[in-house]
């Protein structure tokens, strides 16, 4: 077989002569291109990311959350402090039903409502406080991580700071400030950036010494140069991983103090609240208690599933 | 090592200093002392009578180190203890004033009236260091023969010597001690016991008034236990007395039939209850829970590990996750109603109380069980690094089997890192145990930090802080030291100062 198409191709002989050449000039262009699959870091994070299915259904659940629990209290204008169909008796202790998705609890108010609102209040909580320390921790943590005198002083203040119990540090703000929004987001942030901070600068301090930034602090480029172009793109895997954990920690500090009766005032909607108002109702209309509960893991796990794939996707070692 | 451990050990009791007096700081100066008052049923109840009422507030200031407060019959005794010349009465007249006066002067105090019958009282705002000060200067308290001093009773021995002690056995027994037996020996852990030095964290107050935050927190709960003793003169009695704590009592408060009894003059006792402490209870639900995280996480990490990528690790990782994500509060009370429903172990602690066996296994599994995730995720995690490592390479190159390596290398150098984690386990534990201490009622020390903290009982939480403190920053060290031991390969000292 091989010996036949051998012959098969030998056989038209053509003869080439010089009028088929054509000249072409050099193109200098053409031949800086490079070859190479063009890598780009973002379109990579995508790719890497959508690729995972159980992600997009989480980001899914995740947006839908998010979405129902900033507007549907618009629209149900659930407010503690209402008192109407207090007392229509008809109205207390429904069990779900098509008129009420989630029933009634002792007041008449719907729970489906409740859900929403205190959800809100979670999310919220969780959010702002994220952002706020991952940000204020990144900051501090990189020039922590980066000078070897602060990070003497600073070691220390860690150590002091991070022996105090944080439920004492936010019933104690939350005792000076007030009770609030607001009041406790500052409460539980004032510290906690803190950890954060620590664990950047673990990482800082890695990279701080690896030749290219030595290569680079020996050409005279100076400290926040090297901190914002040369270490923090290496961190923002590191950083999403401290986002999506401490996302469901906050929300969960917060349900802990609602728990507890501190933080938020009293006509604030909270998941923690509810769990706490509703635990005795765990035998008899178990619906009041549960809900608030699957409502809060189905707010936390996706956030955390998600964020731990976005932590995933953007670590470049994943590309390859 | 042994500068090494010098200096890491000084350098903790300063840290746990600073975190101290930043907790006290935080306290004295940030919670309003108004606050105290406001839930008081007393304070409400005084609110017709303003003298009282001022009496009372001021009585509980006092009591919580804020003030030194001075009511008419004091501030008289003080003056004229200072002026015995000076005839100082109670009267409103301005002689008077003008001495009293003259002693607050001397005294820093403010001389005020009270808003109804105009008498005289004093106070004296205390600056925070004279409060950190106080705290710090009767925190150790040791006992010596020549500690107690009783007018009635100039012939007190003063000795300590070793002797069999019909009551409690061979102890180090005192006379002139505050306490009558110094060491003693006993089937309760740690078996062996001193009363030598003691921690006087101060009173507290409101919650528990009048008893001592150490006795609080250290301190036995619960009803109170008979026992049968032989006193010194051979008789048998039954007393819920606990006899390993005789304190002197001085000659004229002294009850003849205790006196009786015992035959000395230690008899002030206090009854001996049947409950574990708040210390105690964390810590027994501590180190059960920490052995059932161990136990749990560590066959399945190696598991999960071994089968990387197939379903059993898939499974696992998506428990973890699923555990990491949802509030630990929702946590717990889905394991409390699972167990309630599926085993009948009571799903609150004072049900059945802490005699009871089972009522100590939902809290310990549970608290277990928040402890397993973050164990399986390291473990998991260090012994995938450790398979990839050239030595394992080398190990299966040269023909060791699968189990062979798993257990004799990867198990061993993957431990490292957890070992080094223990001791702050049991800090986790400890402090960790607040939430599942609360949704059960358990009467430990996680559940008294949110309890004291919203009762304002601050010298109750300065001692809790001051506790968990200390263990923690002893934890660290010991999880370096235990580390260094575990792996030859570490040298603490050349590692600097961290």
């Amino acid at each position: 077989m091989a010996e036949t198409k051998e012959n098969a191709q030998a056989q038209p002989e053509v003869e080439i002569l010089d009028s088929d050449f054509a000249p072409v000039s050099l193109d200098e262009l053409a031949s800086e291109v490079i070859d190479t699959p063009k890598y780009s870091y973002w379109k990579q994070v995508a790719k890497k990311f959508f690729s995972n299915k159980i992600t997009i259904l989480m980001l899914v659940i995740m947006t839908v959350i998010i979405l129902m629990s900033f507007i549907q209290p618009m629209f149900s204008g659930y407010s503690l402090t209402s008192t109407k169909g207090i007392n229509d008796f008809s109205a207390r202790f429904n069990w779900p039903s098509a008129k009420y998705w989630f029933g009634t609890d002792k007041d008449g108010k719907s729970l489906f409502d409740a859900i929403w609102a205190g959800g809100r209040t979670s999310i919220s909580i969780g959010v702002i406080s994220t952002v706020i320390t991952t940000v204020i921790g990144t900051i501090v943590g990189a020039f922590w991580g980066a000078s070897q005198k602060m990070d003497r002083i600073m070691l220390e203040v860690y150590n002091v700071i991070s022996n105090v119990p944080t439920l004492l540090i936010i019933i104690v703000m939350s005792y000076t400030l007030g009770s609030g929004f607001w009041n406790l987001i500052v409460a539980m942030t004032c510290t906690s950036w803190i950890g954060t901070a620590y664990s950047i600068r673990v990482q800082v301090m890695i990279q701080r010494d690896r030749e290219y930034n030595i290569a680079s602090r020996t050409l005279g480029t100076p400290t926040p140069k090297i901190i914002t172009r040369n270490i923090l793109p290496y961190l923002t895997s590191i950083i999403v991983t401290q986002v999506s954990l401490s996302l469901p920690s906050f929300i969960s500090y917060e349900v802990f103090l609602s728990f507890l009766g501190v933080g938020l005032g009293q006509n604030v909607p909270s998941l923690g609240r509810m769990i706490q108002d509703y635990s005795q109702y765990m035998a008899s209309y178990p619906y009041l208690f549960w809900l608030p509960v699957a409502a809060l893991a189905l707010i936390t796990i996706p956030m955390y599933i998600v964020g731990q794939n976005l932590a995933d996707a953007t670590d470049p070692r994943t590309h390859m | 090592m042994k500068k090494y451990v010098f200096f890491r050990v000084l350098r903790s009791i300063i840290s746990v200093f600073l975190v101290t007096t930043l907790t006290f700081i935080i306290i004295y100066s940030l919670v309003p002392r108004r606050d105290v008052f406001k839930g008081d049923p007393m304070s409400q109840k005084l609110a017709s009578t303003p003298d009282a009422l001022l009496n009372y507030e001021y009585n509980g200031y006092e009591k919580m180190n804020y003030i030194d407060f001075k009511n008419t019959k004091d501030l008289v005794t003080a003056v004229e203890k200072k002026y015995p010349k000076s005839g100082v009465t109670t009267a409103h007249t301005a002689a008077n004033k003008a001495i009293l006066d003259k002693w607050a002067k001397a005294n820093n105090f403010n001389i005020r009236r009270y808003k109804i019958s105009k008498d005289f009282y004093a106070v004296r705002e205390l600056p925070l260091w004279e409060r950190l000060g106080r705290f710090y200067g009767k925190m150790i308290q040791i006992d010596h023969p020549w500690r107690i001093h009783d007018k009635n009773n100039p012939n007190l021995p003063r000795y300590e010597k070793i002797q069999h002690d019909p009551t409690v056995g061979w102890a180090l027994v005192g006379s002139g001690t505050k306490y009558r037996y110094q060491i003693y020996f006993n089937g309760s852990f740690p078996y062996i016991h001193q009363n030598i030095i003691k921690f006087n964290l101060g009173t507290s107050y409101p919650t528990y008034a009048g008893n001592p935050v150490s006795e609080v927190i250290g301190g036995r709960q619960g009803e109170q236990k008979t026992q049968q003793i032989t006193t010194k003169n051979g008789k048998k009695y039954n007393t819920a007395d606990d006899v390993y704590l005789r304190a002197y009592q001085p000659r004229g408060k002294q009850d003849s039939m205790e006196k009786e009894i015992y035959g000395d003059d230690y008899v002030n006792v206090t009854p001996e209850l049947q409950d574990p402490s708040m210390l105690g209870t964390s810590f027994r639900a501590g180190i059960a829970a920490l052995i059932i995280a161990y136990g749990l996480s560590i066959p399945m990490a190696i598991y999960m590990a071994r089968r990387k990528g197939k379903l059993f690790d898939k499974i696992g990782t998506g428990f973890v996750t699923v555990m990491t994500a949802v509030p630990t509060l929702a946590i717990i009370y889905v394991f409390r109603y699972l167990f309630a429903a599926a085993f009948k172990w009571p799903d609150s602690f004072p049900t059945l109380g802490a005699q009871a066996f089972s009522s100590w296994i939902s809290p310990a599994v549970i608290l277990g069980i928040m402890n397993v995730t973050g164990l399986i995720i390291w473990f998991r995690r260090y012994i995938i690094d450790q398979q990839s490592a050239d030595y394992i390479k080398f190990a299966k190159a040269k023909g060791l089997n699968e189990s062979e390596i798993y257990t004799k290398h990867i198990f061993k150098n993957a431990s490292i890192p957890i070992v080094n984690g223990i001791p702050g386990s049991i800090i986790f534990t400890l402090g960790g145990a607040t939430m599942t201490e609360e949704i059960f009622a358990m009467p430990g020390m996680g559940k008294m930090l949110p309890d004291a903290i919203i009762a304002h009982n601050n010298t109750v939480v300065i001692g809790l802080v001051f506790i968990f403190t200390v263990i923690a920053v002893l934890s660290v060290l010991l999880g370096d030291l235990l580390m260094a031991i575990v792996d030859p390969r570490i040298k603490l000292s050349a590692s600097g100062d961290d």
